[in-house]
């Protein structure tokens, strides 16, 4: 059995290939601005990696904000629904699932057998989420994947007050100019997207384990904040971007 | 070409427009209103088709009930507008009942050759996200995002395109929303003539404030103070004076009866559509025509007598339906509560589309279900029906109503969609999401429905997917 998963996110496309027992292929590529397009080129490039023709694919599944520009789906799934699945597959203890993506930030419970029992999204603005992140990189000119390396050695941080990633962006400015150190001013970006995100804890709860997913979850500054915000040890996947995809894969076995 | 008789089904603009040569003559000529003001009255029966070219673009994007009698229901809400200006054009004098939801109408049919309208019912009509200007108008006038979508009543205000001026605007204030009472206030600045009364509180049994003995309201069994229900009677006779000195005709009881006997018809009927629908693990009748027919309950459509009609066929194809065992859902739906009205119908249809249904709502105007008394005065009956209103006391109480409700209709999740704006709702959610967790333990959405003309907004769309996987798995149907 082959099935693929497809998670079209706001910032990037990951595609995977799942053969009933394990990850076969998993490729992750830029959303762009025509994502109806690039998850085709992005499925395409899938297939040629492992080797295998669509024919091969039982079944596919997309998810995702873009889960329906992929026009080879045999179906869609909700992007919650693939989240909670992939993350009980690689921690089966896992009881709450905090995921951070591009443009949104999502906190899921889970009962014992992995199911959902509730979630809570926000998405109304960009504070937050990967978005804000990139925003930060380009005005403070630290790339995207150095920036919780500044913060390793660093246990101050400031305050980020702003509500909305665009005077955020112009706080962070003007904490530069003040002569703010950068690895403070990282701090307290990690910081404050870590309570923003474990504000929507009192809904969900934070139930032990607790799985960090998305992109954001590479960021080991966002995860260190998260967990001394909240005190609890967070378990990340190996590669936590593709966690939705995985669950679309499973979804699309399950239905096989 | 389906026969009409035999097709139960959700169908879109279009299909009916095609459906629209085997409406039979006779029905039409069933569909009349304002047969007291032309003689025979007037034709409204026309598609939705007809309606959207005359500006309702938006109804191209829902899905409708194929039976005649969701038809009518459809055409007698579009055909609103159409009583309004040709009442108006032949010297009647034209209300507008605001923010009352469902106390003023009740004095105001008394009223020989009037016709009361609620302006603030705009921002449900399944037409209004395609009226941007009529935000921009009220923008113009100081009512900008900060304030719900009632603010577009404003707007109509200065357009006229929605309702002729009126005669006289017939405000609640006190304890209603905050949102209401500042655009009213600008209506009225525009030189509109506004009478002003006031809701009172209604105050918890368990407040000690008082040395009053609470009574209880004899069909939505809340608790009321018998001051507060005597405050908005005294204030509802003060209504009755200013449609008096507007008319020149004195307010008889009897003519107070016949109207009170009109409305509780309505609310009959309305009652029991809800108990056959919502009751049905096949609902007969989909989500979107409740959500309107629920309405009339509130407003009549600017016409009592035809609303009666219009509710009677409906409830007949409903007993027919499950007479027959049919449905225009999906077989063995979802069952879903919702929880104050969606700003965009759209959503309505969509829960369907994922395999829901909507078993029971609570759209703040529950109080207008239950008949208004007969024992007593009219005006004492309304005010007394006043204090079931959910919006005027703790939210306890509204979240019990919801409870009740979720647990007659055997809903198995919550969707609260909160109003953008609305100041009540960022309080209304977390209190009912906490009491509705603690004692039914069943999940419960709650999102804000954002101005999003022409489609739903991606995130609410998001959310309402996810919270139907969610419902599905716990019932055992897998992804």
């Amino acid at each position: 059995m082959l099935v693929a998963g497809i998670d079209v996110g706001s910032r990037t496309i990951e595609t995977l290939l799942y053969d009933g027992a394990q990850v076969v292929e998993t490729i992750v590529t830029d959303t762009g601005s025509y994502p109806k397009e690039n998850a085709k080129k992005a499925f395409n490039n899938l297939l040629a990696a492992a080797s295998v023709k669509r024919e091969d694919v039982e079944t596919i599944v997309s998810t995702g904000y873009g889960r329906n520009y992929f026009e080879g789906a045999d179906r869609v799934a909700s992007e919650i629904m693939c989240h909670a699945r992939g993350a009980s597959y690689l921690f089966p203890n896992a009881r709450t699932v905090i995921d951070i993506g591009g443009q949104d930030s999502k906190m899921i419970g889970l009962d014992a057998e992995g199911k959902v029992q509730k979630f809570v999204m926000n998405d109304r603005c960009a504070a937050g989420t990967g978005k804000f992140i990139e925003l930060v990189s380009q005005s403070i000119e630290v790339p995207l994947d150095k920036m919780a390396e500044a913060t390793v050695d660093t246990t101050e941080s400031c305050d980020i007050s702003s509500m909305c990633a665009v005077f955020a962006e112009s706080e962070i400015i003007g904490l530069l100019q003040r002569g703010t150190p950068l690895d403070i001013i990282l701090r307290g970006v990690f910081k404050s997207i870590a309570r923003r995100t474990l504000s929507m804890a009192g809904r969900v709860g934070l139930n032990a384990d607790v799985v960090f997913t998305g992109g954001v979850a590479q960021n080991a500054g966002v995860t260190r904040a998260l967990e001394e915000e909240s005190g609890v040890q967070l378990h990340v996947p190996p590669e936590p971007q593709i966690t939705g995809a995985l669950g679309a894969a499973l979804v699309a076995a399950e239905r096989n | 070409m389906t026969l009409l008789k035999d097709e139960v089904a959700r169908i879109g603009m279009m299909d009916w427009e095609a459906r629209m040569n085997d409406v039979p003559a006779e029905y039409r000529a069933k569909c009349t209103h304002l047969r007291s003001l032309v003689p025979g009255g007037v034709e409204y029966l026309f598609s939705p088709y007809e309606y959207s070219c005359r500006g309702d673009a938006l109804l191209a994007r829902l899905k409708f009930d194929s039976s005649l009698s969701a038809l009518r229901l459809w055409a007698f809400l579009f055909s609103e507008k159409d009583r309004l200006f040709l009442a108006k054009e032949k010297g009647w004098k034209i209300i507008a009942a605001m923010k009352d939801l469902g106390h003023v109408p009740v004095l105001s049919y008394a009223l020989p050759e009037s016709l009361t309208f609620y302006a603030d019912e705009l921002w449900w009509a399944p037409c209004f996200a395609e009226e941007p200007h009529l935000l921009d108008e009220a923008a113009k006038l100081g009512a900008g995002e900060e304030l719900c979508f009632i603010r577009a009543a404003l707007g109509a205000m200065v357009t006229l395109d929605y309702f002729p001026p009126p005669d006289l605007c017939i405000a609640g204030v006190g304890a209603v929303c905050d949102d209401f009472s500042a655009v009213m206030q600008l209506i009225e600045s525009l030189g509109y003539p506004v009478h002003w009364w006031e809701m009172a509180t209604r105050v918890s049994a368990s407040a000690p404030i008082s040395s009053e003995k609470f009574l209880r309201t004899p069909y939505g069994n809340s608790e009321y103070l018998p001051s507060a229900r005597n405050f908005v009677a005294g204030q509802l006779k003060g209504v009755k004076k200013r449609l008096e000195k507007l008319s020149g005709v004195e307010i008889t009881e009897e003519m107070l009866i016949k109207s009170r006997d009109n409305f509780n018809q309505i609310r009959r009927r309305i009652a029991e559509l809800r108990d056959l629908v919502y009751g049905a693990k096949n609902p007969p009748l989909p989500g979107l025509e409740m959500f309107l027919a629920e309405f009339i309950a509130i407003h009549a459509c600017s016409e009592p007598e035809e609303s009666i009609n219009v509710l009677d066929d409906l409830l007949a194809t409903v007993r027919q339906r499950l007479d027959d065992n049919v449905s225009p859902l999906a077989e063995n739906p979802i069952r879903v509560f919702w929880v104050t009205p969606p700003t965009d119908a759209s959503l309505v249809n969509l829960l369907e589309d994922l395999g829901g249904c909507i078993a029971g709502t609570e759209y703040l105007i529950s109080h207008s279900f239950y008949p208004l008394a007969t024992d007593k005065p009219v005006i004492d009956a309304v005010a007394e029906n006043a204090m079931d209103d959910v919006m005027i006391g703790p939210l306890e109480f509204r979240a019990r109503r919801i409870i009740e409700g979720v647990k007659k209709y055997g809903a198995e999740g919550v969707i609260i969609s909160g109003i953008s704006g609305a100041s009540h709702c960022p309080f209304d959610e977390p209190a009912i999401t906490k009491l509705v967790a603690k004692e039914l333990d069943i999940p419960v959405l709650s999102f804000d429905v954002p101005y999003s003309p022409g489609r739903p907004s991606e995130q609410v769309v998001g959310r309402m997917e996810s919270f139907m996987d969610m419902l599905r798995s716990n019932n055992g149907g897998g992804t």
